[in-house]
């Protein structure tokens, strides 16, 4: 489903060339669940931004899907954005002046999906994660482990085929980080590809296949017996 | 101490320019606004219409100045936003449109309230000739139309540059 060829990013600032990957080769196959760990600064987030088409690489070749992306304007990744990915980010990024079913249904406001339709769906999705009673209320007005629920909501809302979270259960306590946990390992068992971005090894040890950056680079890939 | 403020101010100028220029020229125009009203009010020698004329222009300014720091504002207070709307697939024109019709809002709100204020007092003001022309729907949506206009070219730079910026920057920016 995505395959990465010697891609590297570099950063420039207007006297340093920060290199934040270097050479970084893998493939994620359809369905898989992968975690990805190493240090702070290791590159981690930046290699899920470029899987999740929000961030384009300065070397190498991405198939996405089979396509080569790397040369794609801006217009074109948006639109296998829309189509085909789920963003949960470490810090929730809901959007405060929306209620939680108004924050999920942005997800399928630019897919296109017919009003009624959408109502449908995000009271499914909502119900899914558990937190319809809130469905009404402010972000602000919702814990952490809350908003987070909310934020896989707006991920699965609208069915992609790959999920890339970015330190889903960072900013949370052991018993929501598990409910995010279990949503996830839900949205794989239901066919969806998921990239993970993790620092708890508890978490990353629910993956199929865990990924070690060090500098930029790949280290160590581990495969889980199923 | 004195002399610390005047260096932090003026180091503050250096670093933002663009908002330092923004607030000097509103200054100097709300000065200018200051002056003329005063001429006004000791019944300077400029022909009425005229005066009229510039302090309309003068208005237009400030309004629109103001705009333009209510643009900078908001864009940058919903930098996160607009890049977790790209994130789910907002293109380009999905977020153009959203931020330009936030900043038409308040403008047509701003109509819908001036509106009978303006009738009532342009009507008070007319009836003082003898002979005038009557007022017309058209003559405050064509004013409508232009205040729009003007807000949102004002707007637009900050929203083109917003809109078709990678989401990963407004992301990153937290």
């Amino acid at each position: 489903m995505l395959k990465l060829t010697d891609i590297a990013k570099s950063y420039r600032t207007t006297e340093v060339e920060t290199r934040a990957l270097d050479g970084v080769s893998l493939e994620i196959g359809a369905g898989e669940f992968v975690a990805i760990m190493g240090p702070s600064g290791c590159g981690k987030s930046t290699l899920l931004n470029i899987l999740g088409l929000i961030d384009t690489p300065t070397e190498g070749s991405f198939l996405f899907l089979n396509e080569e992306i790397a040369s794609h304007s801006e217009d074109k990744l948006t639109k296998l954005r829309r189509a085909h990915i789920g963003f949960v980010f470490q810090s929730f990024n809901l959007i405060d002046d929306l209620t939680v079913a108004e924050n999920v249904e942005v997800a399928l406001i630019y897919r296109g999906v017919a009003a009624r339709e959408r109502k449908q769906r995000v009271a499914e999705a909502l119900d899914h994660v558990g937190i319809a009673h809130r469905a009404k209320h402010r972000p602000q007005q919702l814990s952490g482990g809350q908003q987070q629920r909310v934020a896989v909501a707006r991920a699965l809302v609208s069915r992609p085929k790959l999920i890339l979270a970015d330190e889903p259960t960072g900013n949370l306590d052991t018993a929501n980080g598990e409910a995010v946990m279990g949503l996830l390992q839900g949205a794989v068992d239901a066919g969806a590809t998921v990239v993970m971005v993790t620092h708890s090894l508890a978490h990353a040890a629910e993956a199929r296949r865990t990924i070690k950056l060090l500098d930029g680079r790949v280290v160590s890939e581990t495969l889980l017996a199923a | 101490m004195f002399r610390n403020v005047l260096a932090a101010t003026l180091g503050n100028l250096a670093r933002n320019r663009l908002y330092a220029a923004i607030s000097i020229g509103g200054l100097a125009v709300g000065m200018a606004a200051a002056i003329l009203t005063g001429l006004y009010v000791r019944g300077a020698t400029i022909q009425q219409g005229r005066l009229l004329d510039l302090l309309c222009a003068v208005a237009v300014m400030l309004a629109g100045l103001g705009l333009f720091g209510l643009a900078s504002f908001t864009v940058e207070r919903r930098t996160k936003e607009i890049g977790v709307r790209k994130a789910m697939g907002a293109s380009k024109a999905d977020v153009t449109r959203l931020l330009l019709w936030s900043f038409s809002r308040p403008v047509l709100w701003a109509n819908l309230i001036a509106w009978p204020l303006t009738w009532q007092a342009l009507q008070v003001w007319l009836e003082g000739f003898s002979r005038h022309i009557d007022l017309q729907p058209w003559m405050f949506l064509v004013s409508a139309a232009a205040a729009l206009l003007i807000a949102l070219a004002t707007v637009l730079a900050h929203t083109l540059r917003v809109a078709a910026a990678k989401p990963v920057r407004a992301l990153r920016y937290e």
